[in-house]
């Protein structure tokens, strides 16, 4: 008797920690899917910010509201605060052109079980030459990984 | 130990031994399946890191999005793809991205970016500076 439940205790635990590795599976499977969201949604706010409003490279996000009105109108810029990219809702949460290289940080809205997932990137800009480039430019971009309210 | 005693005990053992064997060999595919999924996955991180350095290489393109949208589907559709994984490429409604969908064999929903080379200051670098001055 013993000895068939020492032999099903460890075919248990196998079975278990078998169970365990495909639930961390699903759960590498689902952060993967949030970074594929955060770096398209980066590349999306970056490109139009670059294409459409370079001069907001230069202000920090608080700014955009009161400089940044004066290069950019209101509504473009409340568009670059929240969007859509791959049927993903995002928020602009931080923008630092102050800091070397600068830092964009984009939130993920909630979707069904899925937590809000922040996620930092760093924008390398060239700074402005006048007259022929008055304003900074993107010349690179990496998605550091996801942070914040995640778990 | 009476013979009705060790005739149960046998049976119990038997039983426990051959559950036990199912349970063992379950768990032993469940990981083979699990390493060969998670070799997958790694391959499709390859794919997408490989698809990002391309983009990183295009040459810049002054204001023209489309030319280099172009150029990267281009060089995307290019790449050499590994066992497990299937590519689709499409451009974005209006011209200035390349979305990536990679299938992975075993996952139900693909992988999917978007590759904008203004983004990376490829193209879309407004004539004159542009956007004002804050």
């Amino acid at each position: 008797m013993g000895a068939s439940l020492v032999l099903l205790l460890g075919s248990l635990s196998a079975h278990t920690a078998s169970l365990q590795l495909r639930l961390q599976g699903l759960r590498e499977q689902q952060q993967r899917r949030a970074e594929d969201r955060l770096a398209s949604a980066g590349q999306q706010l970056l490109a139009e910010l670059q294409r459409s409003h370079p001069c907001l490279l230069a202000l920090p996000l608080p700014q955009w509201d009161g400089l940044g009105t004066s290069c950019a109108p209101a509504p473009a810029i409340a568009a670059l605060r929240q969007g859509q990219a791959l049927g993903a809702t995002y928020r602009l949460v931080a923008w630092r052109p102050d800091l070397q290289p600068a830092e964009l940080r984009l939130e993920l809205a909630a979707d069904g079980n899925q937590p809000p997932r922040q996620g930092a990137f760093t924008v390398q800009l060239a700074p402005p030459q006048p007259p022929t480039q008055p304003q900074p430019q993107i010349t690179d971009v990496r998605l550091l990984g996801l942070r914040g309210v995640a778990p | 130990m009476s013979l009705i005693e060790l005739l149960t005990g046998s049976v119990v053992f038997v039983s426990a031994a051959g559950s036990s064997l199912q349970l063992w060999a379950l768990a032993g595919a469940a990981a083979v399946a699990e390493q060969r999924q998670h070799q997958r996955q790694e391959q499709a991180e390859v794919t997408l890191a490989r698809a990002e350095a391309t983009l990183r290489a295009l040459a810049p393109a002054a204001g023209d999005c489309t030319t280099a949208t172009a150029q990267l589907l281009q060089a995307l559709a290019a790449q050499p793809l590994a066992p497990g994984l299937a590519r689709q490429l499409e451009v974005s409604a209006g011209g200035e991205a390349v979305l990536l969908r990679l299938a992975v064999a075993g996952e139900a929903e693909p992988r999917q970016r978007l590759y904008a080379p203004a983004a990376f200051g490829r193209c879309g670098i407004p004539l004159g500076g542009g956007g004002g001055t804050p």
